[in-house]
């Protein structure tokens, strides 16, 4: 499983993405994340995200992009519209991308 | 120059449109929409006003995500009233909230960001080493960062608190759309006029006049020497610093959620700097005149889709109004832009 994983926006206006090959994770961490995304049933996201609410603000943007053997599927959203099915998996990416 | 006027009624604009000539029917059509999109909005909050009570006490308070990113997941830490917290965030937070609230209350006699005092309700500690704050329209979130990475809370700042309170100042006076492209800058107006603010909610807890201010925003960083922006030298704040300082540079980005909407965060450097500057000439307080210039032009019926040049014109025309045509003021308004390579 590949995953993408792009921020951008937030107070700072930075753009910062990340790309995890579960092939070169340890089986521990690759067996969380492929459990993260089938929990959040990440496929079944529409691609374009939940507008946030009028006046909102300096909000980060994520998009993240699942490809698997069968299938690949991208979905955006932002810290305002946040699904909360959604929110341990982009947590989890989120500390990937910030630890570099 | 192009005047939008919205004091003429849409059926004299309808008549209006049947009557151009055929090279000024497009101008006058955008008018009419633009126009329509304005009437709207103010018979929408008109009627929202009118259902919500008379105006009430301040309210501030400030709430402990405890590192989740869920409302509901949050617990009260401190409101008007209650005694200091053992969280120091959570202490810095409320304060710097007062801090504003003061600001707008005495400087501009505005109670809150609506003018009726709105509750200003704060979560901290919101997710786990979030590297940000935002508004979400009703309330706003703040991150711890992580020193590791060299990044501080984002309550740290007061500058910050006051940057994201004022986007609700902006959303009830101007309800500025939140993109950039090459006709249209209302996000990066918007974003300008938090960091103005942001910057005169510092100086004035801080007594500083314009020359002795630092005019920088964000020093979120362990590092004393950075910042996320300079408004004094936009592109100087910090390492790989994006920011424009003139018109020339615009940094011109695709309007969409991949590119910060259009830049929002990068072009503000050009209103930042037109603002400095007119500060600097005027000289004194920055809050006192260039401030409330600012101030009366964010209520002086912006079009949610503004440009640069509209707002400085709304700038200047805001300068007259207050200080005459010619003044110190409207002279230095005029050289703010012009520096910047807006000329109005």
């Amino acid at each position: 499983m590949k995953i993408s994983f792009e921020t951008s926006g937030g107070l700072a206006g930075i753009t910062n993405s990340i790309v995890l090959e579960t092939s070169s994770m340890s089986d521990d961490e690759g067996k969380l994340i492929s459990d993260l995304v089938k929990n959040s049933n990440f496929f079944d996201f529409p691609s374009e995200s939940i507008p946030p609410k009028p006046g909102s603000a300096d909000y980060i943007n994520y998009k993240i992009t699942v490809k698997t053997d069968e299938k690949e599927h991208t979905i955006r959203t932002n810290d305002v519209s946040m699904p909360s099915q959604l929110k341990p998996l982009i947590d989890f990416l989120y500390q990937k991308s910030i630890s570099g | 120059m192009k005047y939008v006027c919205n004091i003429v009624p849409p059926d004299l604009l309808k008549q209006l449109l049947k009557d151009a000539p055929e090279e000024h029917k497009g101008n006058v059509l955008k008018t009419i929409m633009m126009d329509s999109r304005m009437r709207e909005r103010r018979s929408i909050l008109g009627s929202m006003y009118a259902l919500f009570p008379a105006a009430a006490e301040k309210s501030i308070c400030i709430f402990d995500a405890h590192n989740s990113r869920s409302v509901s997941a949050s617990t009260k830490a401190r409101c008007i009233g209650d005694s200091t917290s053992t969280d120091n965030v959570v202490n810095e937070t409320f304060d710097g909230f007062e801090d504003t609230y003061s600001f707008y209350d005495k400087v501009f006699g505005r109670k809150s960001i609506d003018d009726r005092n709105f509750p200003l309700n704060a979560y901290v500690h919101w997710g786990v080493r979030f590297m940000n704050a935002f508004w979400d329209g009703e309330k706003m979130a703040f991150g711890d960062g992580d020193p590791q990475l060299g990044i501080k809370g984002f309550t740290a700042s007061i500058d910050v608190m006051g940057h994201e309170l004022t986007h609700g100042v902006t959303q009830y006076e101007a309800a500025l759309e939140y993109f950039c492209d090459d006709d249209h800058q209302p996000g990066a107006v918007n974003e300008s006029i938090s960091d103005v603010f942001g910057s005169l909610v510092k100086q004035f807890a801080l007594n500083q006049t314009a020359d002795k201010a630092d005019w920088l925003i964000g020093q979120i960083f362990t590092d004393p020497g950075k910042a996320l922006r300079s408004m004094k030298a936009p592109g100087t704040a910090r390492p790989n610093d994006p920011q424009p300082a003139h018109i020339d540079d615009y940094v011109h980005l695709p309007n969409d959620e991949d590119h910060d909407n259009g830049g929002v965060h990068i072009n503000s450097g050009i209103p930042n700097k037109a603002f400095y500057t007119t500060a600097i000439e005027i000289g004194g307080f920055a809050w006192e005149k260039a401030g409330r210039i600012w101030y009366k032009t964010l209520g002086s019926g912006l079009h949610v889709d503004c440009s640069f040049q509209e707002f400085a014109e709304h700038t200047e025309e805001s300068s007259r109004a207050l200080y005459g045509d010619g003044s110190t003021e409207h002279r230095a308004v005029k050289k703010g832009w012009n520096d910047v390579g807006i000329n109005t």
